[in-house]
């Protein structure tokens, strides 16, 4: 159905990997991808109407309107790709267009080029600045959608110690402009 | 560098001041319960960092956006319509905090009402919200600034653009009377001349 095909360490570079930081050092699409031999490709002159189910990871340069449920893989939505569809899985990059809510049970990658009409809900999401997104980023290890989608075990556990830099220490390198003065209540 | 950017002397504005609300508001964000955020600003990388760790959800607005695609002298019907739908649009589920950022300042009194009104549907009883305002002697940049959270003690203001066009400079007063149903609960001046506020229901 897709062009599947063995990967070698060139080939596990669908796309660049993230920029953006994140919190807990985030899984790029080069390494979830390493952590399968396979990864099932749809290409740009390809587009499914229907629900995509599998076990493998995978790439969308072309359009998909359909569910997709790889709940133990990655899937990258590639510059050109476009899907219209709720998306489960354990990783999910953006770098195209969306209309539809992203469940993962790991991480969700925003990129700079995407273009996201919809929800997104996982344990951690980074989102690069530019990013086109309109709707709710749910955050919450326990949300109900996580637990209906994987079940309360197959959601990965955040760290909340694990901040980073960006996070709740200020950086001491930080110009600071402090002239505080506490007005009347 | 603060004053030569308010007064429009440096075209490149950065400004990097302490918010102490933001950050109390932050903090009270606890771990052991779901908080709900309307974010009225566009999603960002540095909002998103100093929320993780938090049980949270942040309903993205996106009000420059919108404000973009109806300037204050376009039918302010069709911008609280829109306003309405992405307030709406996803379910009911009641908000903790909305940040407004420095965005109250590019609304009239007739926006500020119907946001208000829009927002208070989602709105817990216990809900605040957060801005920054500018006084009457403060300048904006033509369209509304990126801020971005860094961690939970400042926020970094960055404009495009000099800041050249007066703050509406809307008082404690002003914005009670607009924000029916919301009191100032707590206000300080920041380094940068704006002041920070925190409303709560009255």
């Amino acid at each position: 159905m897709f062009n599947k095909r063995e990967i070698d360490s060139r080939e596990t570079r669908p796309v660049n990997p993230p920029k953006a930081q994140t919190p807990n050092s985030p899984a790029t699409p080069q390494n979830s991808l390493r952590s399968s031999s396979l990864i099932a490709v749809i290409g740009a002159s390809i587009q499914i109407d229907g629900a995509v189910k599998g076990d493998e990871d995978l790439l969308i340069q072309g359009v998909v309107k359909g569910n997709i449920e790889l709940k133990k893989n990655s899937v990258t939505i590639g510059p050109q790709g476009k899907v219209s569809a709720d998306i489960y899985a354990h990783t999910i990059f953006v770098e195209g267009s969306m209309a539809g809510h992203l469940i993962a049970s790991d991480q969700v990658v925003v990129r700079k080029s995407a273009r996201i009409k919809g929800n997104i809900t996982a344990p951690r999401i980074s989102l690069e600045d530019g990013a086109q997104f309109n709707g709710s980023i749910d955050m919450d290890p326990q949300a109900e959608t996580l637990k209906k989608a994987f079940g309360q075990r197959s959601v990965t556990p955040v760290n909340p110690h694990s901040e980073t830099s960006s996070s709740k220490a200020p950086s001491p390198n930080k110009v600071e402009n402090i002239q505080q003065t506490k007005l009347a209540e | 560098m603060i004053n030569a950017s308010i007064k429009g002397l440096n075209p490149v504005t950065q400004v990097t001041v302490r918010t102490p609300l933001f950050k109390e508001r932050m903090l009270s964000l606890g771990q052991a319960q779901r908080n709900v955020i309307i974010d009225l600003g566009p999603a960002r990388s540095s909002t998103l960092a100093a929320l993780h760790g938090t049980r949270c959800r942040v309903d993205i607005i996106n009000l420059p956006e919108l404000l973009s695609h109806y300037p204050f002298d376009s039918d302010s019907d069709a911008l609280m319509q829109a306003l309405s739908q992405r307030i709406l649009l996803s379910d009911m589920e009641q908000v903790e905090l909305v940040l407004c950022w420095t965005l109250l300042n590019y609304l009239d009194p007739i926006q500020l009402q119907e946001l208000m009104f829009q927002l208070d549907k989602r709105l817990a009883p216990s809900a605040k919200i957060h801005a920054l305002i500018g006084s009457s002697s403060t300048l904006l940049p033509k369209e509304p600034s990126a801020v971005c959270a860094e961690g939970y003690e400042h926020l970094l203001i960055e404009s495009k653009e000099a800041p050249l066009y007066p703050s509406p400079g809307y008082s404690s007063g002003s914005l009670e009377k607009n924000m029916q149903g919301f009191k100032s609960e707590r206000t300080m001046l920041l380094s940068n001349g704006m002041r920070e506020y925190i409303f709560s229901r009255q």
